[in-house]
């Protein structure tokens, strides 16, 4: 279990991270969400010691620092490019596990692992976007951390590369390990996730369970259609039932799917059409961080 | 330790440009032997070469070699930071004093392994060339204690501030500006210095 406590970074007088604290469960991938510039890389960084900042992180309850090789602890993919350019893809593992006590012979292993074994004596200067990803997540796993801290890691993957590493988090974790990992495909992150972290301009905004956080953004309003809208529209507003019209039929607030069938089914009218409205993590996303975002796209594409 | 310390190491030896520049400082250290014995006693048309042309030759490659050596110095900590792998580094132990310790091990045994050899190539070059020549390489004054003593301090500093450099200024550029402006530092400082013990004996 990964432990975030009271974390607060400041560049002067801007704060970037705000007393965030949340907890990253064992056997669950936790998603770390937030809007460009909202601090999660920061936060990261944070939480490894890699930048100084106020509060605590505690890996299985000790700071990092208290353990001989973090790198066994916690493995980090923060920036896919972090290799140099003219090392082999086998050599920069070779030194990376060098460093960190690691026997040699899983350098090759992690390298199948994430299917670079047929360019592993090649620099990886000239790896596309994900095979770099692969190599950074074959550095990650390296060690056979318990935990990993992953920033953005589907970025650049081909849909077999996105299929592949939602697959291996999942696996990773059914060991009992833990996942942090950030990334805007959001898509993605609500196949992948268990548990979500929200963050904007450096404020935690929600930490909770991917259900309910996609739940709390829910309107839980229904569509329905039927062959005569103008007579379902007077029963529902004689009973009090809120709707609006949409597309061509309706939109009814306060019941759900089972209470307006049987309406209808009352009112001896046909159900062409009966969906309770859902709630995509993109969606819910947007909606929470609507206040929260630092940079904003002028809408329509004006000046 | 001895993992970080392999691991730096690796990193050195898994570079090509280690390669180039160790083959370039040899090049320098085969041009400095014989440009040292051209320029100097058969040039001047002596029959007996003076007795200090060999440790005059690996001065003169350490002299050129410094610079560069230096600058190598400051990129082993200047590429950690460009190519973004200081956060793999730094997390490899729990004490960063062991990293930076390693780090410097490996860039002083680098630096000062390459000076030996690049010393022992001009003080061959220069002692091949003195022979060619007809000259008596016997009466040739060299101290191999003091030369290392005098030498090994001077290479290990300009490393040391090449890594220093490096780490708080984190751009080549300056560091290569400043790098080979320490001479002219360096002779303005030795003259003040003369200056000042001047004026202070003078006054005594």
């Amino acid at each position: 279990m990964i432990t975030a406590q009271n974390l607060r970074k400041a560049y002067g007088d801007k704060v970037v991270v705000d007393n965030i604290s949340f907890v990253v469960e064992d056997g669950k991938i936790t998603g770390f969400l937030g809007p460009n510039g909202a601090g999660k890389s920061t936060t990261m960084r944070a939480m490894l010691g890699l930048d100084s900042a106020e509060g605590s992180t505690l890996f299985d309850g000790r700071p990092l620092g208290d353990y001989p090789h973090p790198s066994q602890v916690v493995g980090i993919l923060l920036d896919a490019k972090s290799f140099h350019p003219k090392r082999s893809a086998r050599n920069h593992l070779k030194v990376l596990a060098q460093a960190s006590g690691i026997p040699l012979s899983r350098v090759d292993e992690v390298l199948a692992l994430v299917g670079l074994q047929d360019v592993a004596s090649k620099a990886p200067g000239k790896f596309s976007l994900g095979m770099a990803q692969r190599l950074g997540i074959a550095a990650a796993i390296l060690g056979q951390p318990k935990h990993l801290i992953l920033d953005e890691p589907a970025n650049g993957l081909d849909p077999e590369g996105i299929h592949w590493l939602r697959d291996f988090l999942h696996q990773y974790i059914a060991g009992g390990n833990s996942v942090l990992i950030s990334s805007h495909l959001l898509s993605e992150m609500q196949l992948m996730a268990h548990n979500l972290v929200v963050i904007g301009k450096g404020v935690m905004i929600a930490n909770q369970s991917m259900d309910s956080f996609i739940a709390s953004a829910s309107t839980g309003a229904v569509f329905v259609r039927t062959n005569d809208l103008n007579k379902l529209s007077v029963e529902l507003t004689q009973r009090n039932i809120v709707w609006v019209a949409e597309r061509n039929g309706l939109k009814v607030s306060g019941v759900d799917s089972d209470q307006l069938s049987a309406l209808l089914f009352q009112l001896g009218m046909p159900v062409l059409e009966l969906a309770a409205e859902t709630t995509s993590l993109e969606d819910a996303f947007l909606k929470m961080t609507a206040n929260a975002q630092e940079y904003r796209a002028t809408p329509g594409g004006q000046n | 330790m001895l993992g970080i310390l392999k691991s730096e190491f690796t990193k050195l030896f898994t570079q090509l440009s280690t390669y180039i520049v160790a083959g370039v400082l040899v090049l320098l250290a085969i041009l400095t032997g014989v440009l040292t014995v051209v320029t100097g006693p058969l040039l001047t048309g002596d029959s007996t070469a003076a007795p200090t042309v060999i440790y005059g030759a690996v001065s003169g490659t350490f002299n050129t070699s410094i610079a560069i050596l230096a600058i190598i110095a400051s990129l082993i900590i200047l590429n950690e930071y460009r190519h973004n792998t200081i956060a793999y580094t730094l997390t490899a132990s729990r004490n960063r004093y062991v990293v930076f310790g390693a780090k410097v091990l490996a860039t002083l045994g680098y630096g000062l392994g390459l000076s030996l050899v690049l010393s022992i190539i001009a003080a061959i070059t220069a002692s091949i060339v003195l022979i060619g020549t007809g000259n008596d390489v016997s009466g040739q004054e060299f101290n191999i204690g003091s030369a290392l003593l005098h030498l090994g301090s001077y290479v290990s500093a300009y490393l040391l501030v090449g890594l220093f450099l490096g780490f708080i200024l984190r751009n080549i550029i300056i560091v290569i500006v400043i790098v080979f402006a320490l001479p002219i530092i360096e002779g303005i400082l030795s003259l003040l210095l003369k200056t000042a013990l001047t004026i202070f004996l003078l006054r005594q």
